[in-house]
């Protein structure tokens, strides 16, 4: 190696003359997704009218929760138990190669019992009797329909409005539409679990909360549930957080320099961001730190709370991330999907999220938080009113996928509680009553976060693309506030 | 299915030579121009209704063609023009575009436009991308001596800016080898540049551009662009997302670009190789078969109910849309539903280019799988691709593949052979669980197999759920145990070898079919049926040629193209200057932006088609303009009259591409590793994310030694979820041709707490260490510190820090130090990052303390930055 000669300049050292460097940075924004408390990238106009949810927790159930054994029950399905579905349901309309080629599709009614709950009367099945006490909060959806029969294009519509990849996800759209609320935190947080026993099959993708075309910045942030909450979040080890201090000051200080010298504003800019890592570094350890929470709060989600990467702990995370400024936590939960082993596993599936859910819906309404923050709870597509496989096995049957008709709920944010809207045929399989296409939820989503779906795009490729995409879409007023 | 439009399209009207100005303009004003400002205007507000897409179209009224529109407007009369009353109007019902459009209201400034343009005569002109580029004549510019920067001065005289000087040389090297070879100099390299510069700057560039474009690095930094663009990823996509060995075709893309393959042979062989007659006519070469992966790159579905039909429309779909993306800049999805809203594109042009793309034999899931261990002893993995595909095996290879299939066609020979023996008892086992079903848990295992029981027909053992079944009988009778398990030592001792031997999925036209354009891309609602061919608003098939894929690719380099050479040279302008010149590399049609420097674009364009497609000769001719070799370090004014740099008065400066980042890391520590091509590796990544986003089924086992050391070019790419230490790359699902380049705190996070950071600061610190104990740096203990820094920082930027900056620093490693002296235990643990052998020889704190220098400055903006 040979040595750089000095032939720039001469010198006397100074010795111990470290000044003390403080940085006195000004809040800088744009850090993570456009200005705090500001309109995002996308511009002027934004929100196009006061919105009613300033937050949205999504909590996605993949896989496709049974709509006919959790909320759609029908009188038509039980005593037909084990006949034939008519071919004049059926319509020879496409399934999935599961159960494409199978001959026998015998109707199957809910499997666990369920009654009427509530003010509203809403039908729960006995599986989920925490979702049931709180009904009168939730406003139920009872014909969502779409065409996808597969889960990775299913939920890629759902989350992104379109069955390829590629596009920008609901939290992209919406942080880029509306901006971040802190700089210490990103404004979009996705977290996964899945069922204990793990027998589902699907993926977590990073399309589903991918930024597509728009900026990379807008893409959720994955939070992990195990090692760093979020990647590279540790300093190596050996360096402490004051020793990092110190190299961040003399890392900004030479950066400074840089910018003196270029007078490129990617300068200042990158020194903000060094700024706003040491301040995650100290923030996102606090967030997932459970210490400050009572025992009663704790209970209301259930005894898988304290257990990292469950959905329990994710649903509390969730709440302890909007409370912080975070916009929009979007959970995945994998595990419904029960092809052949419905009596077993939907059960335990059910046990898994139906009290953190329902617990998250409780803790958010007596923090006041539930009136501008909407929670939506859903799959991407429901299942088969028919059984697959064989019905006279006790323990191993199951349901297909079913985007026909299925089963959502949501609470808050200025959608009207103890509401059921939609009404699914007897047979539980085709839409009755008062259509919502999954566009149709999109474009209502966005209404309650104040923005006009038809009026926010973005130019990409010399197209002005839309969450809701080309085909019309519409807000469902019935169901708000 | 809706009528097909008329043959004459926008294109062939419009583009109609200009006559003779029917208006006059006004003494002294400047004329407007259609292309330059009023299609604009008309594309983004009018066109969606007004347009193209005949599907679409309200009142019966275009204004993409000239002899339909013009009952809008009145020449003579421009203020009574329907348009102008149309697009100014105060009344709500009456005002285009619609309120219920959303689209932006015309402005005053506008419509002033469009008067304007009327009382010129309201001339079209034909979209300038789609007309052949001519050779524009080069200005003369006094000083300007090179074509590139008569162009660019006469544009900067026009904008009123003044160039700035030379790049002092250092950094010069530096830009040109990070453009390059995609690696930073040594400093050994600069201060040698230095000293020849100083005697004669020209011939010491010429030299290095030279060397780098020489140099086996310049393959692997070109294919990194290139493999964005193609798509190119380790697996599958989707559920499953099974590996694949696709990477001989990353290692062919490498060796093209060194060996300065012409880019229209370079673009024949991806697309068309399969067709070619090989060089002695007797067909393809196994290279020209390898190279058509490129459209075998894309995206497989193996998920369990998915639907091969449906898939394989899909997969035709994405070769269409990145061979139309990657050679012609055009974004031609739209038209996979509906004629193209904006551009001359119908429907059924998208169906004759997949009419080219989907003649193949393959299966629209996986047809071959095997999961073996890879050759370097991790443990098994899950292979999965789809035919056609060709084996790479050498001859020797193909013997011993040959024997050991034989050997497991032997052992399931000897297993048949006994079926008149075990089959009796088989169906009495079945029999007598069906008896008593308690029996079933006792003896069986699998949840599928017990399910199964019932329903098995024992008078077919190739059924699937008799085999299953039979399978577990005869694992567990002593007798025939040891055969069943002979087969499977067979089996993994044949798989465990192909596993080392690469399999390639290629082109193939195999299984010639019709063609239906699918309504709204539905392919369970076929329409009419698509002859294979090109977009008509494009310059036809030569004349008797079969519209096939050599024809289209040959079609795409014939120098007639209007689009592909300047999409082209488009891109590698981007390259090297981290902008295009058309700032939508991946749209050049109407909706696109204009072209910064037209001339230019059209002069490179042609300069390149006349060179025989000559990639080196193009970036020469680029990198050693007087633009791409100014400072970057230019005063607030500077920066301010030009914040973008759009007109090139200053140095192209941007934060790097995070894989060269990484690579500069390795490259300035000593790390890395100059090995050319080969099997995937897998670098240092946190634990546990591969298998978070896979619910525990992909298990990430990391790579070990030089495999932690390769350039990025070679890190596994899972299509689920990519490398973690890169930001704002493609995802490598679709085609990609633009540049991301944004700013967050986790990009910061990445580069200050990574392994791959922390450990090549720690060998680097290792060397400056031993550099000063050799008496590499001169003088005293302050002065060595203060030289050793010095060294690095140059090293890291190409520039020798102020004396400010050397005091920052020394005085962070007089920091450093007393912390480390403090808790040598935390030195202990810094030092143990990442699996590079420590010496021993040297001071523990002291290495620590110069770690956490060197990690601080491969954070500098400027080291993470092309100067």
């Amino acid at each position: 190696m040979n040595a750089t000669p000095l032939d720039h300049f001469h010198r006397r050292r100074f010795l111990g003359a470290t000044a003390g460097l403080t940085l006195g940075l000004p809040a800088i924004g744009s850090l993570l997704a456009g200005e705090p408390g500001r309109g995002g990238e996308a511009g002027a106009g934004l929100p196009h009218f006061p919105p009613k949810a300033k937050r949205v927790i999504y909590l996605m159930q993949s896989g496709g929760p049974s709509h006919v054994d959790l909320f759609d029950d029908k009188e038509t399905l039980r005593e037909r138990r084990g006949e034939e579905l008519p071919e004049s349901v059926l319509q020879g309309l496409r399934q999935t190669t599961m159960t494409a080629g199978q001959s026998s599709k015998p109707c199957l009614p809910a499997a666990f019992g369920g009654r009427r709950r509530g003010e509203s009367g809403m039908w729960v099945g006995d599986l989920l009797p925490h979702t049931a006490e709180i009904v009168d909060d939730l406003c139920f959806i009872r014909s969502l329909h779409g065409e996808q029969i597969n889960h990775a294009p299913a939920v890629t519509q759902m989350l992104t409005g379109h069955n390829q990849p590629g596009r920008p996800s609901l939290g992209a759209w919406l942080t880029y539409g509306l901006g971040s609320t802190t700089d210490e935190l990103p404004s979009f947080v996705v977290m996964t679990s899945k069922d204990r026993e793990n027998t589902c099959g699907q993926l977590f993708y990073d399309y589903y909360w991918g930024a597509g075309f728009l900026p990379g910045k807008y893409q959720g942030v994955p939070f992990r549930g195990a090692g760093d909450p979020v990647l590279y979040l540790s300093n190596p080890a050996g360096v402490a957080r004051e020793d990092r201090r110190a190299t961040l000051d003399r890392l900004a200080a030479l950066n400074q320099l840089a910018h003196d010298r270029y007078h490129d504003p990617a300068i200042e800019t990158r020194i903000a961001q060094y700024e706003m890592a040491f301040k995650m570094q100290a923030s996102v350890p606090d967030l997932v730190d459970f210490a400050d929470e009572p025992q009663s709060v704790l209970d209301l989600y259930g005894p898988d709370v304290q257990r990292k990467g469950s959905y329990a702990h994710n649903c509390l995370m969730a709440r302890r991330l909007i409370e912080r400024g975070t916009q929009y936590v979007q959970l995945m939960h994998a595990g419904w999907d029960q092809h052949g082993n419905l009596p077993t596993q939907l059960p335990n599936q059910c046990r898994d999220t139906d009290q953190p859910s329902a617990g998250l819906v409780k803790d958010l309404k007596l923090r006041g938080l539930l009136e501008d923050t909407l929670v939506i709870w859903g799959g991407e597509f429901g299942r088969t009113p028919y059984v697959q496989g064989d019905i006279t096995n006790k323990n191993a049957h199951g349901r297909d996928h079913h985007p026909r008709a299925f089963t959502i709920w949501m609470a808050g944010g200025g959608v009207k509680p103890g509401a059921i809207y939609g009404r699914s045929d007897e047979f539980a399989f085709h839409v009755a009553e008062n259509p919502v296409h999954v566009r149709d939820l999109q474009a209502t989503v966005l209404h309650l976060c104040g923005i006009d779906h038809e009026r926010f795009t973005h130019r990409h490729q010399g197209l002005d693309f839309k969450l809701t995409g080309v085909e019309p879409a519409r807000v469902v007023r019935e169901i708000l506030a | 299915m809706p009528k097909s439009p008329p043959l004459v399209c926008l294109v062939l009207l419009a583009a109609a030579p200009v006559t003779a100005s029917r208006g006059s303009a006004g003494a002294g004003e400047e004329r407007v121009s259609f292309n330059r400002d009023v299609r604009p205007i008309l594309s983004d507000r009018c066109y969606y209704c007004h347009g193209f897409d005949p599907n679409h179209r309200e009142a019966d009224l275009r204004l993409d063609v000239r002899e339909e529109a013009e009952r809008v407007w009145n020449v003579e009369a421009p203020d009574e023009s329907e348009l102008l009353a149309r697009i100014t109007s105060d009344d709500e019902y009456l005002v285009m575009p619609p309120p219920a459009a959303h689209k932006p209201a015309i402005t005053p400034a506008e419509a002033d436009l469009i008067r304007r343009w009327i009382a010129q005569g309201a001339e079209y002109e034909p979209h300038w991308a789609f007309t052949p580029p001519q050779r524009p004549d080069v200005p003369r510019i006094d000083g300007a001596s090179h074509p590139i920067d008569a162009f660019i001065q006469r544009r900067l005289t026009r904008q009123e800016l003044r160039p700035a000087g030379p790049a002092p040389p250092a950094q010069l090297l530096r830009r040109l080898s990070l453009d390059l070879i995609g690696l930073p100099p040594s400093p050994a390299e600069m201060t040698a540049f230095e000293d020849a510069y100083r005697a004669n700057p020209d011939a010491a560039y010429g030299a290095a551009v030279d060397r780098l474009l020489a140099s086996p690095h310049f393959g692997e930094r070109m294919a990194s662009e290139w493999l964005d663009v193609a798509r190119y990823a380790d697996t599958n996509g989707f559920q499953q997302d099974l590996v694949r060995t696709n990477w001989p075709w990353r290692d062919w893309v490498v060796g093209a670009f060194n060996e300065n393959k012409p880019f229209d042979e370079f673009t024949i062989e991806q697309l068309a190789g399969d067709l070619l007659p090989g060089p002695d006519g007797t067909g393809p070469t196994t290279d020209q078969l390898v190279a058509t992966a490129f459209n075998r790159n894309h995206m497989i579905n193996g998920e369990g109910g998915s639907i091969a039909e449906e898939n394989l429309a899909k997969y035709a779909f994405d070769r269409v849309e990145t061979t139309s993306t990657a050679f012609l800049g055009l974004t031609v999805g739209c038209a996979q539903c509906h004629d193209h809203k904006f551009d001359p594109i119908r429907q059924a042009d998208y169906y004759g280019l997949m009419a080219m793309f989907n003649q193949m034999d393959e299966p629209g899931g996986i047809s071959k799988r095997w999961s073996a261990e890879a050759a370097d002893g991790q443990p098994a993995e899950s292979y999965g691709i789809a035919k056609p595909f060709v084996s790479l095996a050498s001859e020797a290879q193909a013997a011993r593949l040959a024997d050991l299939h034989a050997e497991v066609t032997a052992a399931r020979q000897a297993l048949d052979a006994e079926e008149s023996n075990y089959g009796p008892p088989f169906v009495a086992w079945v029999e007598e669980m069906r008896a008593d079903e308690s029996l079933i848990a006792e003896r069986l295992t699998s949840d599928y197999v017990s399910r199964v029981v019932g329903t098995a027909p024992l008078d077919d053992l190739n059924h699937g759920e008799t085999r299953r079944l039979l399978a577990a009988f005869l694992d567990s009778d002593p007798r025939w145990k040891p055969l069943r398990a002979a087969i499977r030592t067979a089996e993994d001792a044949e798989e465990s070898y192909q596993a080392r031997i690469p399999l390639v999925m290629v082109m193939r036209d195999d299984r010639p079919h019709d063609t239906f354009l699918l309504e709204r891309g539905n392919y369970e609602t076929p329409g009419a049926q698509v002859a294979p061919g090109v977009p008509a608003f494009l310059p036809p098939l030569p004349e008797g040629a079969e519209a096939d894929r050599l024809a289209l690719a040959r079609w795409l380099v014939s120098g007639k193209n209007p689009l592909t050479a300047r999409v082209i040279v488009n891109r590698y302008w981007q390259l090297l200057f981290g902008r295009a010149l058309v700032d939508t590399p991946d749209d050049f049609g109407l909706q696109g932006a204009l072209p910064s420097h037209p001339d230019l674009l059209d002069w490179l364009a042609v300069e390149f088609v006349e060179s025989g497609w000559d990639v080196k000769r193009l970036l020469k001719t680029i990198v050693t303009s007087d633009a791409y070799r100014r400072t970057a370090q230019v005063d607030a004014n500077q920066v301010a009259a030009d914040p973008e740099n759009r007109w090139y008065a200053r140095g192209a400066r941007h934060r790097l591409d995070s894989r060269i980042i990484r690579d500069s890391a390795l490259a300035i520590s000593g790390l890395l590793s100059p090995t050319l091509g080969g099997p995937p590796v897998k670098p240092y990544q946190p634990p546990g994310v591969w298998e978070e986003m896979s619910l525990g089924k992909n298990k990430f086992v990391q790579s070990t030694g030089e495999g932690l050391r390769r350039r990025s070019l070679y890190t596994f790419w899972r299509r689920v979820v990519g490398p973690t230490n890169f930001f704002d790359t493609p995802a490598r699902q679709v085609c990609a041709v633009t540049t991301l380049r944004t700013s967050t705190p986790l990009h910061a996070l990445t580069l200050l707490n990574d392994t791959t950071y922390t450990e090549a600061a720690r060998v680097w610190a290792a060397t400056l260490l031993g550099g000063i104990r050799d008496g590499q740096f001169d003088g005293s203990q302050f002065d060595e510190d203060c030289s050793a820094v010095t060294h690095a920082f140059f090293a890291a930027t190409g520039r020798r820090p102020s004396e400010a900056e050397a005091d920052l620093l020394t005085d962070a490693l007089a920091d450093a130090r007393t912390r480390f002296a403090a808790e040598p235990v935390k030195a202990a643990a810094l030092l143990a990052v990442g699996e590079a052998p420590r010496d021993e020889s040297l001071d523990a704190n002291e290495q620590a303390a110069w770690t956490s220098v060197c990690l601080l400055i491969l954070n500098l903006d400027e080291a993470i930055s092309k100067p």
